[in-house]
């Protein structure tokens, strides 16, 4: 793949980032609210907030470098009733706007909690819709490779395993800066922390488990296709299996990592803030998994026919 | 091939410069991350080392382990820039927000990485992504890291005024930029990331597509990009920027090392300075603490003068509350007594400022924590933290609330008397030392009073003296003249029965001139005994009015000369002995000296010792010899009455010139008077019950 082709990692995994990482946190706002109280809660969100919001703006910004002529990307949504794309483009802006509006809400007004919390879900539904929609771009007769409900599935995954690996950076971040500018509400955040990490250390490990059976499944129907699907096959277990194996030893490096970093944390609850190389590290390795695996998914496609 | 042994040389210097400091120890922070920067100049020029054996050829067997050396060692050297630029980056601490970018940066990072993996897979030779990579991941932001870490030690070095390390370290901070730009940018060419236009061997690709392409490149950018362009304009070969950017590098490393030689000096010089001040702090407190007893001592040598010379017991007290308020610098010091009837403390004398004042009327002391440390007989020391209300109504008559105190109680023979207290209301510190210095002074209080009392039973006794000398008076001359009366009326009887009439007549003339006498005494000694120091008028009126008197009686020319203006300033036993001897001087003139002139003069002299007041008694008499005088009574027991008050008599008279008597008493300090006007009104006058 060259430069312009990478393009489309860049704005598929981050959009994927954005919207898990915005689900994650807002489970976790929304399950902290009868315990801590809905104004805490939005307090300890604001920052990730701001750090999604951004993320997701240079995933959509990023897909314009995909374009001939990124100047005219608007007119895409001039089809939204026949073309995945446009409707993608749609939701992808209603995500964004969605975020920014809670970002508004949560950095510049007091109270609104509830409209606060419905836009969140809100701004979560538009992400979810947006993966879908991207998914539903590749799900082509033409593509073997793609043209599985393994692509929508595996979309989801991405989704959901990097914003459990993004959120408790993001929560220790904010955690850190907190303190360093001496604010008072310390022992929430170290409880929401504690409370929380162990659930998203056994989900990551179910969601690796998942992805395994997932390649497990897409290598068996590639080896029971046809032509293509045997010539994307044979690319992905010679040309690319180096890349294959790295990406799943990352993975499980990656989510071993936080599986130790959970029970380190559990067993020295004095280390909090001090977890954060150890969970950008993991999150990192993950995160390169997940890319590579994203790699993967568009240099093994062969295209049936011209 | 000889640039790769001196960049090699550059290096392995470096690296032996920063491990042997590591070595000499040091507090500096810095000093831990040296091992780092060794081990990386030491793996650095090992692999320019390979680079120069590389250049000279070989055996195939002997390259290929050549080339799996330079494998191992290229990222090695980039992993301990990284280490060695993460850790002085951090070493002083990063502000706030950079607490957020490993947030902002790990997609990027993941992006790149994963990049960096997929150009493995590319025909081209491994060991070319292994450099590439190496540099660009590794390298180039390990250099970044040690050239703003540098940057940063020189901002620091030079706030801490170590300016010429300050220099290097900023030299180290440019050429380390200077290394990332040269050694983690420039790389060999291939067709994927900067690497595509950016590199040394001309070769450009469109980094878009992949595919080879013209020089132009994308958007013309590859023109000032293509490095070969660039060192095609000097005619250098990449390898010798490196050598010079490897040599920058060692040159202000080496230099900035000298930081820690300098911070030992400069700690060298702080302990000096701080010794030098801890030194001048000592003097300081030591002539501080000299100063403050010398002026204790004065003030209790002046305490002391005062009671010896018998002077009023009000204005002795009132000096010690004033004096102690000024030496503790306390807003108040009072000094209450006990009342025995009612049974009470009442506060006498009290200081404050710009008032010190003994009090007419009394004012009843109730505040508990007084009235518990005169129960207690025990000094009370305030610590600062005691609550308000504790020293509440503490400093009578201020409004201010008080926030430390010194209470002492007064003892005079096992009994207590009364309190001496000293309180503030300012955030002056008190010491244990203060305590002691108003114990002190309350000792000298008792000393006062007990002083007061010996004094007025000394009066008592001169009373009874006097009365007894008064009675021996009459009987060695009244009485005596009352006796020879006696006889000498029975002798004028026996006279009259025997008819000598001028016998008779002899005998009455006698009689007559007795009675003269007789009467002459009689009343010297009223006019003595009327003449008191109870004068309104003063001393020196008395004194007129007595020899005016005298000379009526005596009919002796009287005058009186007085030079002084206002008060005599003498002790009010001098002005006792003054009265006294002036009479003793005025009875000799009736009596022996058959003057018909005196003169009283009275003025006040200054004299080395200082100001006197001089009495002098001249008689126009028949005068006697000095060495006669030996055996008077009467001049002896003037000169004894001038000196028990500190005064000096002399006496100068020649037969047939008449007699001078001089006397001096010495002056009580003015300022001992200034200080408390009110101490002359009659009616506070310190009383003995």
């Amino acid at each position: 793949m060259n430069i312009r082709e990478w393009t489309l990692p860049v704005y598929t995994i981050l959009t994927q980032l954005a919207t898990g990482a915005l689900f994650v946190l807002w489970c976790i706002r929304t399950l902290g609210d009868s315990h801590y109280g809905r104004e805490e809660m939005d307090r300890i969100v604001k920052v990730p907030i701001l750090i999604i919001l951004i993320t997701a703006i240079v995933g959509i910004a990023g897909a314009h470098f995909h374009l001939s002529r990124p100047y005219l990307s608007f007119l895409a949504v001039r089809n939204f009733h026949t073309s995945w794309l446009s409707r993608e483009l749609v939701y992808n802006l209603s995500f964004i706007l969605s975020i920014a509006g809670l970002w508004f809400l949560l950095w510049y007004r007091k109270g609104y909690t509830k409209l606060k919390k419905i836009l969140g879900w809100v701004a979560i539904f538009f992400g979810l819709t947006t993966d879908y929609c991207m998914a539903r771009i590749y799900l082509l007769a033409s593509q073997p490779a793609w043209n599985s409900p393994l692509t929508p599935i595996s979309f989801l995954e991405t989704t959901i395993l990097l914003g459990i690996m993004t959120v408790p950076v993001l929560l220790i971040m904010d955690l850190r800066f907190s303190k360093s500018m001496k604010q008072e509400d310390q022992s929430i955040r170290h409880e929401i922390i504690q409370g929380s990490f162990t659930w998203l250390a056994i989900i990551a490990v179910v969601m690796v488990v998942a992805t395994t059976v997932l390649n497990f499944f897409q290598i068996s129907s590639l080896h029971a296709g046809n032509a293509s699907a045997q010539t994307t096959l044979a690319l992905l277990l010679n040309l690319y299996q180096p890349l294959l194996i790295i990406r799943y030893a990352l993975l499980l490096t990656g989510v071993g990592w936080l599986g130790f970093s959970v029970i380190r944390l559990n067993s020295h609850r004095n280390v909090t803030e001090e977890m954060m190389g150890s969970l950008f590290i993991a999150c990192l390795l993950v995160m390169i998994a997940e890319i590579l695996g994203r790699f993967l998914f568009f240099a093994i496609h062969v295209r049936i026919g011209i | 091939m000889f640039i790769y042994f001196l960049t090699g040389l550059a290096f392995e210097g470096l690296g032996l410069a920063a491990y042997l400091q590591s070595r000499q120890g040091s507090d500096l922070p810095l000093n831990k991350h040296l091992k780092w920067l060794a081990a990386f100049g030491i793996v650095c020029g090992v692999t320019s080392w390979i680079d120069m054996f590389l250049t000279s050829g070989g055996t195939e067997e002997y390259l290929n382990i050549l080339r799996l050396t330079r494998m191992i060692g290229q990222p090695l050297t980039g992993l301990l820039l990284l280490k060695f630029g993460w850790e002085i980056l951090r070493e002083i601490p990063l502000p706030k927000w950079t607490i957020f970018i490993p947030g902002v940066l790990i997609v990027p990072i993941a992006y790149v990485i994963t990049y960096a993996a997929t150009t493995f897979i590319t025909p081209s030779p491994i060991e070319i992504p292994i450099d590439i990579w190496s540099r660009y991941l590794l390298y180039l932001p390990g250099a970044i890291m040690a050239g703003i870490g540098f940057l940063r030690q020189w901002n620091m070095q030079r706030k801490l005024g170590l300016s010429d390390v300050a220099n290097l370290m900023l030299g180290a901070g440019v050429a380390f930029l200077l290394e990332a730009f040269i050694v983690g940018l420039v790389v060999p060419a291939a067709p994927y990331g900067p690497a595509s236009y950016y590199n040394y061997d001309r070769v450009v690709f469109n980094a878009f597509t992949g595919e080879q392409a013209g020089v132009t490149g994308f958007l013309g950018l590859t023109n000032w990009l293509d490095y070969k362009r660039i060192l095609d304009l000097t005619s250098l070969p990449i390898s010798f920027w490196r050598m010079l950017s490897a040599f920058t590098v060692t040159f202000f490393v080496m230099r900035g090392l000298g930081v820690f030689e300098a911070t030992r000096k400069q700690q060298l010089k702080a302990l000096q300075d701080e010794r030098a001040q801890a030194q001048k702090a000592t003097l300081d407190a030591q002539i501080v603490a000299r100063q403050t007893a010398e002026n204790w001592t004065e003030i209790l040598v002046n305490i002391n003068r005062r009671i010896t010379e018998l002077e009023d017991v009000d204005r002795i007290l009132l000096y010690i509350v004033e004096n102690a308020r000024k030496l503790l610098r306390a807003d108040f010091v009072g000094l209450a007594l006990l009342n025995e009837t009612p049974h009470s403390l009442e506060l006498k004398y009290f200081s404050r400022e710009n008032t010190s004042e003994m009090i007419t009327s009394p004012v009843i002391v109730k505040t508990p924590l007084i009235l518990d440390t005169l129960e207690s007989v025990h000094s009370y020391h305030s610590l600062g933290n005691e609550p308000p209300a504790k020293l509440e109504n503490i400093m009578v008559g201020l409004q201010q609330p008080a926030i430390a105190a010194e209470i002492v109680p007064l003892e005079l023979d096992n009994r207590p008397i009364g309190v001496l207290w000293a309180a503030r209301s300012s955030e002056i510190q008190n010491s244990e030392t203060d305590l002691i210095w108003l114990e002190c002074m309350a000792d000298q209080v008792a000393i006062t009073i007990q002083h007061g009392l010996m004094t007025a039973q000394l009066q008592s006794l001169s009373i009874t003296e006097e009365r007894a000398r008064i009675a021996r008076d009459m009987h060695d001359g009244l009485a005596q003249v009352l006796g020879y009366l006696n006889l000498e009326v029975q002798t004028l009887d026996a006279l009259h029965k025997q008819g000598k009439s001028e016998a008779l007549t002899a005998e009455l003339e006698k009689m007559r001139q007795a009675i003269q006498v007789a009467n002459a005494d009689v009343r010297e000694n009223i006019l003595s005994l009327r003449t008191t120091l109870a004068n309104e008028q003063g001393l020196v009126s008395a004194m007129g009015e007595y020899l005016a008197e005298f000379g009526i009686q005596t009919g002796i020319e009287t005058s009186i000369t007085n030079e002084i203006e206002g008060e005599l300033n003498i002790s009010s036993i001098a002005e006792v002995q003054l009265v006294c001897i002036l009479q003793e001087g005025l009875a000799n003139v009736r009596k022996h000296a058959h003057a018909s002139q005196v003169r009283v003069m009275i003025k006040k002299m200054i004299q080395k010792e200082g100001e006197y007041v001089h009495l002098q008694i001249n008689d126009n008499g028949i005068g006697f010899k000095m060495r006669d005088s030996k055996r008077s009574f009467g001049l002896k027991t003037m000169k004894e009455r001038a000196s028990s008050a500190r005064g000096i008599l002399e006496v100068h008279s020649e037969l047939g010139t008449g007699t001078t008597i001089e006397c001096r008493f010495p002056c009580l300090e003015a300022e001992q008077l200034k200080k408390s006007p009110a101490i002359f009104s009659q009616e506070g006058r310190f009383s003995i019950s």
